[in-house]
């Protein structure tokens, strides 16, 4: 039962976490699973409660690691110049070259937090806008504009890589 | 026309070119949400494409720790571990610390310490042993205050307990009359007669609530009452007065109710009798016969000195009491205890 529910919510969990926390989202994911663990032996509720309480479980444990990192900030030993930096592709240009998960996350990484959140609670995790505003703590109305407004960020990221037209007119 | 020579209907300002407004509306950005995208707007097709990227089927990678989850869960259900490494990862060495995961306070695996209510918001005194701690201690003040206003009462402490501690003659021989099995380990309670044991004098008419030894027996109670003022002080002597009008049916019933008991005693040694303290019987009052005799142990000061009894204070029974045996024995009312 287990490996059932972990295959079917695993993959959306992480790519959650990965937008949200690039660096740690294999360790907030093992994190999450701990605490719906313990707590799964007394879960009652549908799927869409079960996936609302997976994610906003996720959620919370991103806002602990999140608030540990303020509190004990980790610094690199040694200064690396910018040169050294490897550097990667625009993320649009990726988004365009190969359409796949590993470019669509990096590129939901650039919008602000709360329109990611919302666009990956919904596409990914399923939840409809009123699970979502009790998850994030916010109306449905104000989910719903963050999701527009993720939307058309995202179609601005895209369009600047020259990647998207307006009914052929190239910007 | 218009002055500028130029029909109105040529140019309608009504139609804008596709590029001018908005190439798609919220409508379309709920149908890019919802997955329906059959009919979004061309501009929202990259769109379309990076969020159908994010519904994509879970990759090798995504599924590959699907064993450590599994060691994690048996773990936890278990209750063995909080978390377990991942070392089916093969990625594990032996010089690789593996720490546990920043669990929030929230989360830990509470152990029976940590399940204790904290000690600010503990009840004091509520359940548990300290209740009963307090109800023991609460019953050992009463008791050790019924004890103490018992003895100052009766003036004494009873039975063995007063000869222990006050060195009461009288106390003894009446405890040791009233238990048959511990009359024989008893020294001077020279006693010239087999007295009823206790099961006897319990199952008669006196009630328990007549003396404070109620396993005593009337006879006992008569050779008390009878005792020198000398060796008692007048609050026992009260006590016992007090118990013997009950058993006797009245003050002036006592004397004929103790005769019955002690008729053996005054047959083998009816002048060395003590006197009986409110008068009218041979002696007379005031008469302290041979009080001041030196007694130790016994119950009177007839028995077993005049008999020369060779156990003394062993309170064996009539073979060696002489002359009174035989009255001792065939004594009706030790062994049936007379119902008043």
């Amino acid at each position: 039962m287990f490996a059932v529910l972990w295959r079917d919510a695993n993959p959306a969990l992480t790519r959650y976490l990965r937008v949200l926390a690039p660096e740690a989202a294999e360790d907030i994911a093992a994190e999450t699973w701990v605490s719906v663990l313990r707590g799964l032996v007394t879960f009652t509720g549908d799927e869409t409660s079960w996936r609302a309480w997976l994610f906003t479980t996720a959620r919370r444990r991103f806002l602990d690691q999140a608030r540990h990192l303020r509190r004990h900030p980790v610094e690199p030993l040694d200064d690396i110049g910018s040169a050294q930096v490897p550097t990667a592709p625009d993320a649009a240009q990726l988004a365009m070259d190969n359409i796949a998960t590993d470019s669509a996350i990096a590129l939901l990484s650039k919008l602000p937090e709360q329109q990611a959140q919302v666009i990956m609670l919904r596409v990914v995790a399923g939840l409809d806008t009123d699970v979502i505003a009790e998850i994030l703590g916010t109306t449905a109305g104000n989910v719903r504009v963050a999701a527009h407004r993720g939307l058309r960020k995202l179609e601005t990221l895209l369009s600047a890589g020259g990647v998207s037209s307006r009914a052929g007119v190239t910007l | 026309m218009s002055e500028n020579g130029v029909p109105n209907d040529d140019m309608p300002d009504s139609q804008q070119p596709p590029s001018w407004g908005p190439a798609y509306h919220d409508r379309d950005l709920d149908a890019l949400l919802s997955g329906d995208a059959g009919n979004i707007p061309v501009v929202l097709r990259p769109v379309e494409s990076t969020l159908a990227a994010l519904r994509a089927a879970p990759s090798r990678r995504e599924l590959s720790e699907e064993a450590a989850a599994r060691a994690a869960f048996r773990a936890i259900v278990q209750r063995r571990v909080p978390w377990a490494p991942p070392a089916e990862q093969g990625i594990v060495t032996a010089d690789t610390l593996i720490l546990p995961p920043a669990i929030g306070p929230a989360e830990r695996l509470l152990t029976p310490a940590d399940r204790r209510t904290p000690r600010h918001r503990r009840r004091r005194g509520g359940g548990g042993w300290g209740g009963h701690r307090s109800v023991i201690a609460l019953t050992s003040v009463a008791a050790a205050a019924v004890i103490v206003i018992a003895v100052a009462v009766t003036g004494g402490l009873p039975g063995s307990v007063g000869q222990t501690f006050g060195g009461h003659p009288t106390g003894a021989a009446a405890s040791s009359a009233g238990t048959g099995r511990t009359q024989n380990s008893l020294e001077g309670t020279g006693v010239s007669h087999p007295t009823p044991p206790a099961a006897v004098s319990s199952a008669g008419s006196a009630p328990a609530s007549v003396s404070p030894s109620a396993a005593t027996s009337p006879t006992t109670f008569c050779r008390e009452l009878f005792e020198p003022l000398g060796r008692q002080n007048r609050t026992m002597w009260g006590a016992l007065l007090r118990q013997l009008t009950q058993l006797a049916g009245g003050r002036d019933k006592i004397r004929s109710y103790c005769f019955r008991y002690l008729s053996s005693d005054f047959a083998q040694a009816p002048g060395s009798y003590p006197a009986f303290p409110f008068g009218g019987y041979p002696g007379g009052p005031g008469d302290r016969g041979n009080n001041g005799a030196p007694n130790p142990g016994s119950g009177h000061s007839g028995g077993n000195q005049s008999a020369g009894d060779p156990h003394p204070g062993t309170g064996e029974p009539a073979p060696s009491t002489g002359p009174g045996a035989s009255a001792a024995d065939t004594h009706p009312s030790t062994d049936t205890h007379p119902q008043y």
